[in-house]
């Protein structure tokens, strides 16, 4: 999600992208809120403080992000979602440079993947002991479907640059959040607000922490000095 | 004429739906100026970009500089590239456009690129604090841009797609003059291969010609040899099938006709009333092109 931003924030407005990213959380809460509606026989208070947590902090964490992705904008310079510049694909370096970031990009989709399954798996756990992993394994799926899908796609797009696929395969990604609403429609046996919760808490948590640690390692590794004195080098 | 290749190619193949590019033996002499000719979506470009080491996923094989790769050490540094408008990213400026190339390449002079940039008066609004993207800078700006960093490397061969397209005729003159000193002062080892529709232009910058149509070259040759190949025929009479037949273009007009012919069967039109005369590179490039051009004249 973190390089989705930093990719959007690359060719759009920033002041546009806030307000998308704000503006989305928000949506996605008005549609839990309308859904739970339908649900009234759930823990009402536990959903509803739950709920406004959680949009509170996806919020925030957007404007962070959005903020904080001009930091980043020298890792942006290598390509967009669906371009790499000829510059950089005619120069040696460039290309190893986008090898690296493409290497890394998919590692770290795996790495969330691994910790966003074990973090749904013991939310599952704590949330509904008795039916914790069938709701788990249900979360698994849409999280590798929807997750790890666009983060593969999204590199072949830039291999075959076709950037009408990419918008939709980004479209797509979207779909990140429709568990969100599907998990909401589910029978209310299998259903406890915790597990939603815990599940998309952890995996925020983790997309963000690996992004961040991931955009951080890859910008110094771009910064000429030490790309110079490291790199070439090694 | 003795020469080198800059640039060889060898059975180099490429297929997109219905067309093919299909090109068995290409040469780019070293140490001269080669200009691509041909009608739009001839394949100019697609050849460009795999001599040029963009596209990899065509058949046949490319060596530079001899018989190096396009990978060995250091022969995509030798090579300055400029291209189309996917050559920077919409989002970049001018300052990160020089930050990025001094890292990208090892060759690029800082200060070369701001004088130059100086000298051919790019729009400075893509350069200082608050810096506008490439995005917003006209085609003729960006070219210039394109070039300017390409000319502030240190660099053996010059691959430009199409560079005078959007120039103005005063830039497009100075253009001229900055590849032919390029050229010049490269004691016979710095070589330009470039793509252009202006040849009219182009012609003095020109010493070798390739002419491409629906993906094969038709004719390829040192200029002095091309002009020496060709006459212009014109004549004031009817435009006969024998006349036809011995012409590789004729266009008739109110007063007579003009066409082209190969010189050496000029003696096939003894008796008839023409005239012979050289042709430049654009009749030529013009006449090789409408033997199977779909182009006709619309009824206005």
């Amino acid at each position: 999600m973190f390089k989705t931003i930093r990719q959007y924030n690359s060719f759009t407005s920033k002041k546009v992208m806030a307000a998308a990213y704000i503006l989305f959380p928000t949506a996605v809460f008005i549609l839990l809120v309308t859904v739970s509606f339908f649900n009234r026989n759930s823990d009402s208070q536990t959903f509803r403080t739950l709920l406004t947590t959680f949009s509170v902090m996806v919020s925030v964490w957007a404007c962070v992000v959005v903020c904080l992705s001009d930091r980043f904008n020298f890792g942006a310079l290598l390509s967009d979602k669906s371009r790499i510049s000829e510059m950089t694909k005619t120069s040696p370096k460039g290309v190893r440079m986008i090898k690296n970031i493409a290497v890394w990009d998919i590692f770290s989709r795996l790495l969330l993947i691994f910790l966003g399954t074990v973090g749904i798996v013991v939310a599952g756990y704590i949330g509904h002991p008795d039916k914790g992993l069938k709701f788990s394994m249900m979360c698994i799926l849409f999280v590798i479907s929807c997750h790890s899908t666009t983060s593969l796609l999204v590199w072949i797009c830039r291999l075959i640059e076709n950037s009408t696929i990419s918008t939709l395969i980004y479209s797509f990604g979207i779909l990140y959040f429709f568990p969100v609403a599907i998990l909401y429609i589910l029978p209310e046996e299998i259903f406890h607000p915790l597990l939603y919760v815990g599940a998309i808490t952890v995996e925020l948590t983790a997309d963000v922490i690996i992004n961040v640690i991931g955009m951080c390692l890859l910008n110094r590794f771009i910064k000429k000095e030490w790309y110079k004195d490291k790199a070439l080098k090694g | 004429m003795n020469y080198t290749d800059v640039i060889t190619g060898k059975n180099i193949n490429k297929k997109f739906g219905k067309f093919e590019l299909d090109v068995p033996e290409i040469h780019i002499p070293e140490g001269f100026s080669t200009a691509l000719v041909g009608e739009n979506g001839a394949g100019k470009t697609t050849l460009l970009n795999i001599l040029s080491g963009l596209r990899r996923d065509n058949k046949g094989e490319v060596s530079y500089f001899g018989e190096k790769k396009i990978d060995d050490e250091g022969v995509m540094e030798r090579i300055g590239f400029t291209g189309t408008k996917n050559y920077f990213l919409p989002h970049w400026n001018g300052n990160q456009i020089r930050e990025l190339s001094e890292t990208l390449f090892d060759n690029f002079d800082r200060d070369k690129f701001d004088a130059i940039c100086k000298s051919l008066n790019i729009d400075s609004s893509v350069f200082g604090s608050n810096a506008k993207s490439v995005s917003k800078l006209s085609d003729g700006n960006l070219m210039k841009l394109m070039l300017a960093t390409v000319f502030a490397r240190k660099t053996d061969l010059l691959i430009l797609d199409e560079p005078a397209s959007p120039l103005d005729p005063l830039m497009r003159d100075l253009l001229g003059d900055i590849l032919r000193t390029y050229i010049a002062e490269g004691n016979g080892k710095r070589s330009i291969l470039f793509s252009t529709h202006n040849i009219s232009d182009m012609e003095d910058v020109t010493d070798y010609i390739i002419v491409m149509d629906d993906g094969k070259i038709l004719e390829q040759g040192f200029v002095t040899d091309i002009k020496e190949k060709y006459v212009i025929v014109k004549g004031d009479g009817e435009v006969t099938e024998e006349l036809k037949k011995n012409m590789i273009s004729v266009t008739p007009g109110k007063y007579g006709f003009e066409g082209m012919a190969l010189a050496e069967n000029t003696e096939r039109f003894t008796g008839m009333n023409i005239s012979f005369e050289t042709p430049d590179l654009f009749k030529i490039c013009v006449a090789l092109l409408k033997q199977n051009s779909k182009l006709s004249m619309p009824v206005l």
